[in-house]
């Protein structure tokens, strides 16, 4: 760019002039960044490479951004291509996508997804694997790897329409103004047909390779299914193409009046019908709004009649004097460019971001075409008059590039602010990486940009004759090399366009460092420690720590896994192995909590020729909305707290883990109406008989205290059912020797699930959630015999 | 059309290609002796593999395996059930009183953990004289 610092003069500050490089350093930085998007694959159950032991019932996909259900679909397949999923579904909020599969026999299977986003129209698909029952291969997940084919086209499209835009920039405000004769301005004609019919052909091509990633049989499909003008008129991707077409199409009619005229009215034209569409949102929704399509067809078809007549008609009657309009070509090149803003992530962020990055493709396309056109324009002239045409051009371009770098710094510092979370993504994401090469070329461009200003131009102006023409050819070169950058930069620009920006791939790294959930309990003789991370729905890193009697680890041959139900739910209790680590230590990684809802993990330690030694934890996992008490489980938890209030004495086990790795476990005895004895796994003995309280640690002497209100026992459920809100059930399952059912309730700020003997009414285990206090109770029976007595009595 | 009928096929196909170890039942897959065999020395335990599906195991506290003589006499000690020195809980063992030649009935019921599905079956074997010393 050689004339960015025309305004400068020679003398200024060098500190002021590096100020300035990198201030342009950091602004073109952003450069290709509103343009870019994507969607992609945020998590899934099963997680990519997942080894399942249990066939899945669905495959569920989340999406960082919403999609279009009508071009989005996901299914799977088994390792010879043949479908095995039964159904597909799509969320309410379009991030979500959920296929149903039936009975999956053992083996290796593929989940093929793929989108059209909501936000900027475009495409992206992919495919991960995950095995049931086997080793899951390693290797093959791919998201939205669109290929060099999408990549050449894009560039292809970019180059093309900045050319076409920028030499019409040129022609109005660079060569006119400085007295070029058409013999000059008919050195571009040749540039704009090129660029014009390459961006025709790049855009249908772009178009085509859009819809193959959408459907499997393209052609066919988009014609005879009908699905060419929902594709077309109701998607982003569909109306940038339009537009892109529309406004290339006009730019390459004629210069003849004719020409001129028919352009001027098909711009107003496009203008009018886009106009239209925005407001309706769509040309699809434009022309399905009913009984509005008859005048609309009308008024477009008289509008019609008249362009032709005005085309015909009245350059024979102004002739030569028919006025040159100028402004309608580059109107017509903004409107090009908005075709690529509309199918841009910009246009899904809002106005201003959708002008930013509109203004921001005009300024590139000056620059870009600026330096072809100027390299055209003097190869054009006869070598003689080359110095002259340069002197008379160069002023002129280097206002234009001037303000042409002012506006791509302001847009491009405002979309990398937008789109990059900090200065690390530079490295650490493949996006932040793409932008870091596409700066070196930036800085290479401006190198040779400052060269051409403060060293070569000078000369070109100033110097005698002979040395003016080597200075010049020197000074073509450098164009010629920054022009070849410029190319390379467009790559960089067509590459970034399909990576993500860096602002996605942060939030989905997020998770790894949340803090686990670190829930601990006894297994018979075991202390079990489970650390869950993250501790919500999805992919999850289960990580379990056993020490035996005398805080030994547990003999190698031990077998540690976990068994996760789900509640409120009828799903399949889900087996987790755990592969040791080292002794003591096993860890386990998967997808199986990969519901919102009301879980329960049993940790089970197995050592050959013994009974499971295991401990249960609450999980609740995602937010869980109040919902309206069901009458039948109300009826339940109320015949469950009277049975349970029946007995006159009974026991029962309680431990109350922390989630932080603290635990206590409590065996009750507990004597209606006022008497309980207690021992916790931490050596404290107690025995409450109404107000009194007795206290001591292992075997010390006996501590006495009154607590502050009397101990009153109405049964083992009431203190947990007082004031029960939101009472729903959830699944049955077999306990005892009957079928319980999993009642849910919440009271104060604890969440309850308690499984309900179907037939006896009888509590058989209580869970429940408060913040920092996950308790199981278990082991809840009646025992006749106990009498509490204080300490010291016979 | 056409496709609607590919559909259904290919689902009845897969629906109906099913393995059975992916039935909530566990099934015998083998026995020790096995299940009409001759055997020459008398066994001291009976023993039964099981197929269930990955997600599956026996239920310790539910399933049983019990030996019969022709007489209807229970020639095992009572305990038999799931070997508890098979961690992944496939095996069920029945310990035997000395026997001597007869034919026996091995009774076996399956609870399979989680969901509880019971199955159930016999089998013979018999324990022929060995020729003299």
């Amino acid at each position: 760019m050689p004339g960015i610092f025309r305004t400068m003069r020679d003398g200024r500050s060098v500190a002021r002039r590096t100020i300035l490089l990198v201030l342009l350093l950091v602004g073109l930085g952003g450069w290709a960044s509103p343009a870019s998007a994507h969607g992609v694959l945020e998590r899934s159950v099963p997680p990519p490479n997942a080894s399942l032991p249990a066939p899945p019932r669905e495959v569920v996909l989340w999406f960082n951004e919403p999609f279009d259900p009508a071009f989005s679909a996901a299914t799977v397949v088994d390792q010879s291509g043949k479908p095995v999923s039964k159904g597909f579904s799509a969320s309410e909020d379009r991030r979500r996508m959920t296929v149903s599969l039936g009975d999956l026999p053992r083996g290796i299977y593929v989940v093929k997804w793929r989108a059209l986003w909501s936000f900027d129209g475009h495409t992206t698909s992919g495919f991960f694997l995950f095995a049931v029952g086997e080793q899951a291969p390693t290797q093959a997940a791919g998201t939205g790897a669109p290929g060099r084919a999408r990549v050449l086209v894009r560039w292809l499209a970019y180059a093309a329409a900045l050319l076409l835009a920028g030499s019409h920039i040129f022609l109005l405000f660079v060569l006119r103004p400085s007295g070029g004769t058409w013999d000059m301005e008919s050195a571009l004609r040749p540039l704009a047909v090129l660029a014009g019919v390459t961006l025709l052909l790049s855009t249908a091509a772009e178009f085509a390779l859009a819809a193959l990633e959408l459907f499997e049989n393209p052609l066919p499909q988009l014609l005879s299914g009908g699905m060419l003008w929902p594709l077309l008129g109701g998607t982003k991707a569909g109306w940038g193409a339009l537009l892109r077409i529309g406004a290339g199409a006009l730019l390459l009619l004629p210069s003849a009046p004719n020409g001129r005229m028919a352009q001027a009215a098909g711009l107003i034209w496009v203008l009018l019908f886009a106009g239209a569409a925005a407001l309706a949102g769509g040309p699809s929704a434009l022309l399905s709004a009913g009984s509005h399509s008859l005048p609309l067809l009308l008024t477009i078809s008289v509008y019609l009649l008249l362009i032709v007549l005005t085309v015909l008609v009245v350059p024979t009657i102004l002739g030569e004097s028919l006025p040159d309009l100028p402004w309608i070509p580059l109107l017509t090149s903004a409107a090009l460019l908005a075709g690529f803003t509309v199918s841009s992530h910009a246009s899904g962020n809002g106005i201003v971001a959708a002008l930013a990055d509109w203004i921001h493709l005009l300024a590139a396309s000056a620059l870009v075409g600026g330096w072809a056109s100027f390299l055209l324009v003097l190869w054009h002239c006869a070598p003689r008059e080359r110095v002259s045409a340069a002197r008379l051009i160069l002023p002129h371009l280097s206002t234009l590039f001037g303000v042409s770098v002012l506006v791509l710094v302001v847009t491009g510092l405002y979309a990398t602010v937008l789109y990059l979370p900090d200065v690390q993504a530079f490295l650490t994401t493949p996006y932040g990486r793409l932008l870091l090469i596409k700066l070196l070329l930036v800085f290479a461009i401006l190198l040779l940009g400052a060269a051409n200003r403060y060293g070569l131009m000078p000369q070109v102006a100033t110097l005698v004759s002979k040395d003016q023409v080597r200075a010049l050819r020197r000074l073509l070169g450098s164009i010629t090399a920054e022009v070849g950058i410029g190319a390379l930069i467009l790559l960089a620009v067509a590459a970034l366009t399909i990576t993500p920006p860096a602002r996605v791939r942060g939030e989905t790294k997020a998770p790894s460092q949340e803090r686990p959930l670190v829930l601990a309990g006894l297994a018979g003789e075991f202390q079990v420690r489970l650390a869950v991370t993250p501790a919500r729905p999805g992919q999850n890193r289960f990580e379990v720590t056993v020490l035996g009697p005398g805080g030994k680890p547990p003999p190698p041959e031990a077998r540690t896994f976990l068994w996760v139900t789900k509640l409120d739910e009828a799903l399949d209790p889900q087996r987790i192995p755990l592969s040791p680590q080292e002794p003591g230590r096993y860890v386990a990684e998967g997808g199986q909590l990969g519901l919102p809802g009301w879980w329960q993990v049993e940790a089970v330690v197995r050592l050959p020729g013994w009974p499971d030694a295991s401990t249960t934890f609450p999980l609740p996992l995602g937010e869980a909305p109040l919902r309206a008490t069901d009458p039948e489980a109300a009826r339940l938890l109320e015949g469950a707290t009277r049975v349970m209030a029946q007995f006159p004495s009974w026991r029962e086990v309680q431990q109350i883990t922390d989630g932080a790795g603290g635990v206590v476990v409590t065996w009750y005895e507990a004597q209606k109406p006022d008497r309980l004895r207690y021992r916790t796994s931490s050596g404290t003995e107690g025995i409450i008989i109404g107000s009194t309280r007795y206290l001591r640690t292992g075997s010390g002497p006996w501590q006495r205290d009154t607590l502050p209100q009397p101990l009153i026992l109405q049964g083992p459920l009431q203190p947990y059912a007082q004031g029960a809100e939101g009472i729903v059930r959830g699944r049955e399952v077999p306990c005892g020797e009957e079928m319980c059912q999993v009642v849910m309730w919440e009271a104060g700020s604890a969440s309850f699930a308690a499984w309900i003997g179907q037939g006896s009414h009888r509590l058989h285990q209580l869970l429940m959630v408060a913040p920092a206090h996950y308790m199981t109770l278990h082991s809840v029976v009646p025992a006749a015999q106990i009498r509490i007595a204080p300490p010291g009595s016979p | 059309m056409r496709r609607l009928i590919l559909g259904c096929a290919l689902f009845l196909v897969t629906a109906l290609s099913q393995p059975g170890d992916l039935l909530a039942h566990a099934k015998l897959r083998r026995a020790e002796p096995s299940p009409g065999s001759v055997v020459k020395t008398a066994p001291d335990v009976v023993r039964l593999w099981f197929a269930l599906s990955p997600n599956e195991e026996l239920d310790p506290q539910r399933s049983t395996v019990s030996v019969w003589d022709r007489r209807g006499r229970r020639v095992d000690d009572g305990k038999g059930g799931v070997d508890l020195g098979d961690l992944d809980r496939r095996t069920m063992i029945a310990r035997l009183k000395p026997i001597g030649p007869g034919t026996y009935t091995v009774r076996w019921k399956a609870v399979t953990f989680p969901d509880r599905g019971v199955s159930r079956g016999s089998f013979h074997f018999t324990v022929v004289p060995s020729r003299g010393p």
